[in-house]
C-alpha cells in the first residue's frame, strides 16, 4: 500500500477542512446563539416524558436554532445506560442528576464545572442559597437542583375514620407512633382483608437516616458512616415486639410490589418523600385520602431537611455547552416549565416557578407540607458518598430479610455494615 | 503434476477459510475477544469511570469472603440438582409417551415444543409472575383445596419451586432429542424381550434405557450448563434483586447486580470466571462418571 501524491494531497485537504470545520463548531458555540441538536436524558415514567416534551417544546419556539432530542428510562436502566456512556464518554448533553450518583460522576470530571457559567448564562439568583450547594462537589458546582422533597410521614385520614381511630397529631414520639400501628392493627384484624398500622418501616434506608439525623448527626462524614452497628442493631430491634402481629407480613409487601401497600388501603401509614402523593393518588384508584405529617421523634428534632432533587448537569464531553447551559437555565427559571410540572419533580425551586404552580390539588398540599416544615428543617444534603446506591440496596434486602425471620437484627447489622464499608472504600 | 495439485490445494484451503471467516471473524470479535478482557478485567478494579487498575488476585479472594457470593452459589446449586432432573425426566416421560404410533402425533409435539420456544421470555416470567402471585390463578386453586399460600411469588420457601416449574415446563427441547433416540432403538430388541415374557417396566429399564444413555448424557450435560445460566426468569420475577428474602439470588442475577448496578466490572468478571471453571470441571467430571453408564452402540460389551 503505497501512498501516491494525489492520494498525499487529498488527505492533507480533507483534514484541513475537517479543523476548519471544528473551528467553526466552536465559533459558533461560543454565544449559544448557534445551531445545534441537543441530547437530554432524564428517569421517569410516560407522564414526566409528556412534561417534559412539553416544556421543550416551549424552549424550542423560543430558540428555533437548537433542537432537543430526549430519552428516558425508568431509574435503574437510565444509570444503566449513563454508566456506559460515561465509559465512552458520550454522555448526553443535558442529564438528570441525583445526590446519590453527583459525587461519582463529579469526581471522574464527566460533568462540566459550572461555577464559570453562574450568572453568565445561567441565573441562579431565584435559588434558595441553602439549597443550590447541594449541586456542589468538593470544589466545584456540577449540578443545579430543580426541585426539592421533604420527607413525610403520610397517613390514610379515610381508612383511620373508618376504623374509628383518631387521626395521629404532632408532636409525636417514635413509642406514641408504635402504640397508634398496634391500635390500627388490632381494630383491622377484624377486616376481610387484614388492615395494619404499617410495614416495618425501619426497612427503609432513609427513615434510619432521619433517625440519624434526629440525633443531632449527619449520617455520613465525607465518605464514611457517622453512625456505629450498635445505633442500626437497636433501630432493627425496635419494631421486634410489633413484627409478629402488628406489621404487615413481608411476604403481602413483596406480592403487590411495585404498588406500596399503603396505596392500597392495607396499611394506614407510610414514610416516602412528600412528592409521593401523587403515586399514591394514582395507585389507590381513588380510595383513600392521604395527608402528610412531620416525622416522628424523641429528641424534638425532626431530622427533616430539604432534598435537592431531579438536578440537571451538562456533561464535559458536549460540544455544544452553550447551548445546553441555556436548555438548563430556562427548565429551572421559566414560569410556564413551573406550571408544567407542578410538583411532581419536587416544589420547584425558583420562586418565579413556585408562584407560576396552580396551587390547588396535590401541587397545593405539597407545597403547604414543605412550607409548613420550613421551621424544623436542617442543613440541606450535599452529594451523597459514593457507593450510596448500593449501600442503600443492601440496606433493603438485609432489612427484608429480618421482615421474613431470616436473620436477627444483630447478625443482619453485622453483614450490612461489612457490605456497606466494602463499598463506600472502593 | 505435484506443483499443480499444491497449488489446488492451497486454493481450496483459502477457500474453506474464506468461507469460515464470517464465524470466525464473529468468535474472534464476539467472543475470544471480550473473554480475554473479561479475564484481563477480573485481575483489576473497574468501574467504567476510570481506567481499570491492576490488583492482582483480589477480587478472588474478596469473593470466597463474600457471604452473599456463598449465597447466591448455594441458591444456584440447589436450583440446578433441583430443575434439571425434574426437566429431563418430563422430557422423557412425554418423548416415551409420544413415541408410539398414535392420529395427531406430530400435532402433540409441536404442542408440547412450544413452551421451550417462548418459555425463557421476559413476558412468561411476567405471565408466570401473575399466576403465581397473591391472588393469581394458582394461589386462587390452592385456596379453594384449603391450602392458603399468600402467593408463591412473595414466599421465599415457594418461589425457588415456582422457577423450578418454569423450567420443568419447557421439557420441549430434550424431549424431541429423547423422541430422535427412542427411534433408533431396534424393535427386535423389544420382540425378543417380549417373547421372554419381560414386562413394561422390565422392557424400559434393561433396553430403552440402556439404548437411549448416549441421548440422556448429552441432555444431562446440556441442561445442567443451561440450568447454571438461569437469568431472565429470575430477574424478572424478583424484580432484579433476588427477592424475597433472597431465595432467588441466583449467581448470575447476583453477578449482574455487581457489575451493572454497583459498577464492579473486575468483580463481576472474577465472577464470571469462577462459573466458567466451575461448569468446565463439573462438565469434566461427568465426562469422567459416563464410561460406567453411557454404552455406544458400536460397544463391545
Amino acid at each position: 500500500m503505497m501512498v501516491d501524491r494525489r492520494q498525499l494531497l487529498v488527505l492533507g485537504a480533507l483534514s484541513a477542512a475537517s479543523t476548519t470545520l471544528a473551528a467553526c463548531g466552536g465559533g459558533d458555540a461560543d454565544d449559544g446563539s448557534g445551531a445545534a441538536t441537543l441530547n437530554f436524558a432524564f428517569w421517569g415514567n410516560d407522564d414526566r416524558a409528556t412534561k417534559y416534551q412539553q416544556a421543550i417544546d416551549l424552549f424550542q419556539q423560543q430558540n428555533p436554532a437548537i433542537k432537543v432530542q430526549t430519552s428516558f428510562a425508568a431509574w435503574d436502566v437510565y444509570w444503566q445506560q449513563r454508566s456506559t456512556e460515561a465509559a465512552s464518554s458520550s454522555l448526553p448533553d443535558v442529564l438528570q442528576m441525583d445526590l446519590a450518583y453527583l459525587a461519582k460522576y463529579a469526581r471522574t470530571r464527566q460533568l462540566r464545572r459550572l461555577d464559570d457559567d453562574l450568572g453568565d448564562g445561567l441565573t441562579v439568583n431565584g435559588i434558595d442559597p441553602n439549597i443550590l450547594p447541594s449541586g456542589r462537589y468538593d470544589d466545584g458546582t456540577y449540578a443545579v437542583p430543580t426541585g426539592t422533597n421533604a420527607f413525610a410521614m403520610f397517613y390514610n385520614a379515610t381508612l383511620l375514620a373508618d376504623l374509628g381511630i383518631p387521626a395521629p397529631t404532632t408532636p409525636l414520639t417514635w413509642a406514641q407512633y408504635q402504640q397508634f400501628i398496634t391500635d390500627v392493627s388490632a381494630k383491622g384484624a377484624g377486616r376481610p382483608e387484614r388492615v395494619y398500622g404499617s410495614v416495618d418501616y425501619t426497612g427503609v434506608f432513609w427513615i434510619f437516616l432521619h433517625h440519624i439525623r434526629q440525633s443531632g448527626k449527619d449520617p455520613f462524614t465525607g465518605n464514611k458512616l457517622n453512625f456505629t452497628e450498635a445505633d442500626l442493631t437497636a433501630w432493627w430491634e425496635s419494631t421486634a415486639a410489633l413484627r409478629p402481629t402488628a406489621l404487615l407480613p413481608a411476604k403481602d409487601v413483596t406480592a403487590l410490589k411495585p404498588v406500596s401497600p399503603f396505596a392500597k388501603s392495607r396499611t394506614a401509614s407510610e414514610f416516602a418523600w412528600d412528592n409521593q402523593l401523587a403515586g399514591y393518588l394514582g395507585d389507590s384508584g381513588g380510595k383513600g385520602e392521604f395527608k402528610q405529617l412531620t416525622l416522628p421523634t424523641d429528641s424534638g428534632t425532626s431530622g427533616l431537611f430539604y432534598k435537592a432533587s431531579m438536578l440537571l448537569a451538562v456533561a464535559q464531553n458536549s460540544e455544544h455547552p452553550q447551548q445546553s447551559i441555556k436548555l438548563v437555565d430556562f427548565l429551572i427559571n421559566n414560569p410556564e416549565v413551573g406550571k408544567i410540572f407542578g410538583t411532581s419533580k419536587g416544589v420547584p425551586v425558583t420562586q418565579a416557578q413556585r408562584d407560576a404552580v396552580q396551587a390547588s390539588g396535590v401541587d397545593a398540599q405539597v407545597l403547604a407540607y414543605e412550607e409548613s416544615v420550613k421551621s424544623s428543617v436542617g442543613a440541606s444534603q450535599g452529594a451523597l458518598p459514593e457507593g450510596f446506591g448500593t449501600i442503600e440496596t443492601d440496606f433493603l434486602t438485609i432489612a427484608e430479610e429480618i421482615a421474613y425471620g431470616k436473620t436477627t437484627p444483630a447478625d443482619a447489622a453485622k453483614r450490612w455494615f461489612a457490605d456497606a464499608t466494602d463499598a463506600l472504600t472502593q | 503434476m505435484t506443483a499443480t495439485v499444491d497449488v489446488r490445494r492451497r486454493r481450496d484451503i483459502a477457500a474453506g477459510y474464506l468461507f469460515l471467516s464470517p464465524w470466525l471473524l464473529g468468535f474472534v470479535l464476539l467472543t475470544a475477544g471480550p473473554m480475554i478482557a473479561s479475564l484481563y478485567l477480573s485481575f483489576t478494579s473497574y468501574d467504567l469511570f476510570s481506567s481499570p487498575s491492576w490488583i492482582g488476585t483480589q477480587n478472588y479472594t474478596r469473593l470466597f469472603a463474600d457471604e452473599r457470593f456463598r449465597h447466591s452459589v448455594t441458591v444456584t446449586l440447589g436450583y440446578v440438582v433441583l430443575a434439571t432432573p425434574l426437566k429431563l425426566a418430563a422430557a422423557l416421560a412425554v418423548a416415551l409417551l409420544l413415541n408410539g404410533r398414535r392420529r395427531g402425533q406430530g400435532f402433540y409435539r409441536s404442542a408440547f415444543y412450544a413452551p421451550s420456544l417462548i418459555g425463557a421470555s421476559v413476558s412468561i416470567a411476567i405471565v408466570w409472575k401473575a399466576l403465581f402471585g397473591a391472588e393469581g390463578a394458582v394461589d386462587e386453586i390452592g385456596r379453594f383445596f384449603g391450602w392458603n399460600s399468600g402467593g408463591w411469588v412473595g414466599n421465599p420457601s415457594l418461589s425457588m419451586p415456582m422457577l423450578v416449574l418454569l423450567s420443568v415446563w419447557q421439557f420441549g427441547a430434550p424431549m424431541v432429542i429423547f423422541l430422535a433416540g427412542l427411534k433408533q432403538v431396534p424393535a427386535e430388541l423389544y420382540e425378543a424381550a417380549l417373547v421372554d415374557g419381560a414386562g413394561r417396566i422390565r422392557r424400559f429399564l434393561s433396553i430403552t434405557l440402556p439404548m437411549i444413555s448416549p441421548v440422556v448424557f448429552f441432555n444431562l450435560i446440556l441442561e445442567t450448563i443451561h440450568a447454571f445460566q438461569i437469568f431472565n426468569s429470575a430477574y424478572v420475577i424478583s424484580g432484579g434483586n433476588g427477592s424475597p428474602a433472597g431465595s432467588t439470588l441466583f449467581y448470575t442475577l447476583y453477578l449482574y447486580m455487581r457489575g451493572f448496578a454497583d459498577l464492579r466490572m473486575g468483580y463481576a468478571s472474577a465472577m464470571a470466571w469462577v462459573l466458567a471453571l466451575a461448569v468446565a470441571a463439573l462438565t469434566l467430571i461427568m465426562f469422567r462418571t459416563s464410561r460406567s453408564w453411557v454404552h455406544y452402540g458400536g460397544d463391545p460389551s
